[in-house]
Order: C-alpha cells, then sequence, then structure tokens
C-alpha cells in the first residue's frame, strides 16, 4: 500500500528533497537569561511540530526527533514520549544511540512500529509514524556545573523513515531546527563592599 | 499620597541601616585584638580572602566573614590591604573587592611633673597630644593631688583616644614627705 501511495505522490509531485517537516515550536523553561544560562541550570524544553508535509515527499513517514546539545549542557531527562499519530501498534521510544542506514542518530524519540520491520526496540529497521498529526514532548537538560565557555546549543531533527527507518526514499532532508543557540553565563554579580564591624 | 509620605520618611531609616565602612578602614596600631571583616551574605558563595602579610587571617576563611591580625604591620597605609572574591560551585568567581587600611599610631608624650611634697597642692598634669585622660591615685580631673595619694612613687597613666584607638604613656611622680624638726631643745 505505502509503496502504491509512493509511486502515486511521486508522479503527481516529482520533488526532490523537499521540506518534509510541520510547523516547528518550542518553549523554554525557564526562559533564556539576556547573557545565556548560568551553570547548573536545569532548563526544560517542550518542543512541538503540527503536521508532516513529508507525507507527500516520496510517502516518507516521520521516523523520529533527534536532539543535539552543545557540550555546554548535561543530565538530558526524556519526559513524555510523542503520541502515536497513525502507527498501528508502534511505539515511541527512547534511544541514546540509534545505528540507521544514514548514520548514527539519537538522543532522541525515535517511532518503533512493527510495520515492514519487527518491533523490536529498533526504530532503524521498520517504517516510521504516519499520519499528518500535532507531535509534542519535552525533556529537561542541565547547563554543566564548570566555569568554561561551553556550547549551549539545543537543536531537535525531525527526520523521515526514508533516512532513519527502512523506507527506502530518502528525499526528506534533516535539516536541525535550532532552539537555542548561546553560551554559558559566567559572570557572577560584583560583591558588596567589605566592611569592618 | 500617605504611603509615599511614610516610605520618604522611613528612608533616612533604610539608608542608616546600610553596613558601610570608610576606606581607608582605620585599624589601631599593634592592636591584639583581631578585627572582623565582612561581606554580606550569598549562600551560593564561597569566600576567599587575601590580606597583605605580614597580616594574618586569623579564622573564616571560606565564610564571608574572617577574623585579621594587623599587629606586626608598622604605621601607615596599606593600599588593596584586604580583599574578599566569592566563588560558587561552578567554579566561576566575582570580580574581587578591595579595602585599604590604615595603621593608625599616636605618639603619647607629657611634660614631666616634678617632685612634689605630700602637703603640695594639686597639680595640672599636662600630656600630648591633648584632650586625653590621666588616671592613677592621686589624679581627680587631669591633676596630681599629693594629699590625695599620699608620699611614695605612683604612676600615672596618660591615655589618649581617637578613631576607635588608645594610646598610653606612664608618668612617674615622686611624693616626698615633709620633713619633721625634732623638738627643740634647750641644752
Amino acid at each position: 500500500m505505502k509503496k502504491f501511495l509512493f509511486i502515486l505522490f511521486t508522479l503527481i509531485h516529482l520533488q526532490t528533497f523537499s521540506q518534509c517537516v510541520g510547523v516547528q515550536t518550542f518553549t523554554l523553561t525557564p526562559p533564556p537569561p539576556p547573557n545565556g544560562y548560568a551553570p547548573g541550570t536545569v532548563v526544560q524544553v517542550c518542543y512541538k511540530m503540527v503536521g508532516w508535509p513529508g507525507l507527500n515527499v516520496g510517502t516518507n513517514w516521520l521516523e523520529g526527533f533527534d536532539i543535539n546539545l552543545g557540550s555546554g549542557w548535561t543530565s538530558l531527562q526524556p519526559m513524555q514520549p510523542p503520541a502515536n499519530c497513525n502507527g498501528g501498534n508502534g511505539v515511541w521510544i527512547w534511544l541514546t544511540i540509534n545505528y540507521t542506514v544514514s548514520g548514527i542518530v539519537g538522543p532522541g524519540w525515535f517511532f518503533d512500529s512493527g510495520t515492514n520491520g519487527p518491533l523490536d526496540g529498533n526504530a532503524a529497521n521498520d517504517w516510521g509514524d504516519s499520519g499528518n498529526c500535532t507531535w509534542q514532548f519535552c525533556f529537561k537538560v542541565k547547563v554543566i556545573n564548570n566555569c568554561s565557555n561551553a556550547d549551549l546549543l539545543i537543536q531537535v531533527t525531525a527526520g523521515a523513515d526514508g533516512d532513519w527507518g527502512s523506507w527506502t526514499n530518502n528525499n526528506c532532508p534533516t535539516i536541525p531546527f535550532t532552539i537555542y543557540n548561546g553560551t554559558m553565563d559566567l559572570t557572577l554579580p560584583t560583591l558588596p563592599d567589605i566592611y569592618h564591624d | 499620597m500617605i504611603k509615599k509620605l511614610i516610605y520618604l520618611l522611613l528612608l533616612p531609616l533604610n539608608l542608616m541601616a546600610q553596613l558601610v565602612t570608610t576606606n581607608p578602614d582605620t585599624v589601631c596600631y599593634q592592636s591584639l585584638i583581631p578585627s572582623n571583616y565582612e561581606v554580606a551574605l550569598d549562600p551560593t558563595l564561597t569566600y576567599v580572602w587575601m590580606v597583605q602579610p605580614p597580616a594574618v587571617i586569623v579564622s573564616g576563611q571560606g565564610t564571608n566573614h574572617v577574623l585579621v591580625d594587623w599587629s606586626s604591620f608598622p604605621t601607615g597605609l596599606i593600599i588593596n590591604a584586604i580583599s574578599v572574591q566569592g566563588y560558587n560551585s561552578a567554579g566561576c568567581n566575582t570580580p574581587a573587592k578591595f579595602l585599604n587600611v590604615f595603621i593608625y599610631n599616636e605618639v603619647v608624650s607629657f611634660t614631666q611633673a616634678q617632685d612634689v611634697c605630700e602637703d603640695d597642692d594639686c597639680i595640672t598634669l599636662v600630656g600630648m597630644p591633648p584632650n586625653g585622660v590621666w588616671s592613677g591615685v592621686g589624679v581627680q580631673n587631669n591633676m596630681f593631688c599629693p594629699t590625695i595619694s599620699g608620699v611614695g612613687n605612683f604612676n600615672l597613666i596618660y591615655t589618649y583616644s581617637n578613631a576607635g584607638c588608645s594610646f598610653i604613656n606612664t608618668m612617674f611622680i615622686n611624693v616626698i614627705p615633709i620633713p619633721n624638726l625634732s623638738p627643740i631643745q634647750h641644752d
């Protein structure tokens, strides 16, 4: 069925490397301070993607969300997974490393659909989550407790099953969505004056 | 309106509540009492204090207040005599805060009094700098009264106090007994 749809959409659109992701938004809690996050700060990141136009790009389905963090982050802690849109018995699983045909991705949430592959905890050997829904998830991450000017990049990349699953069309590009691109705030407030009592 | 009025009335009190030390801070020369220095506490910080040698931090290193012994320092102004920095758990540090210290000394002297007889009138004691205080046996209102002290040798102490410091010097005075003639005899 999917291959039939693939041929059909290929004939209609003839698109290559089209935009496959939906509308992406995010929240950061606490919001980024003007000078960046201080060491030790725990930040909750919530990501939302509305829609998946990749359905119309080589019939790619959504395979997962790769999270890319700068070296200034540590203690990544996943929270609730995205909801299964139209993936049958499939489940969203958290993988710290995901070996795909396009290379290693992760950590992040990936869809183990069990369609055209086993439902075995390996998201890379089957197809993704079909449909055109809203996917959202949150995670917590902590700024390293170190006085170094480390990179605090946060990116989420929504990937198609043609790249990270067992689907064969790789016309959906994997474009990182940058949530934050700051550095650590290492400044401390000036001490009050010394007094002699 | 009333709220603003109350605020304005209380404003001077709030300003007075702030702890301020004049820079340079004055420390008494050769004082054996350590000086207590402090910055307002930020519980997220560990404090690292430094003093210029030969001053010594007696206690409190790592906290927001330290006791410093300046007794080995000679008289004069010490630039950046004491400093403090705060470090957070990540090892980041605040800019240093500095305080200059002036080691204050005052040379105290006096005009040596002559020996007096036990029945002499009170004599005025003179010390320098002026406005100090005399104390000791026979001293009243910065005068020495041999009729009060009686006969003997006495240590009279002149104490000059200024800027929280006291400086002393001691004068010795001798009270001589009145000679007694033996009765006139007709031989």
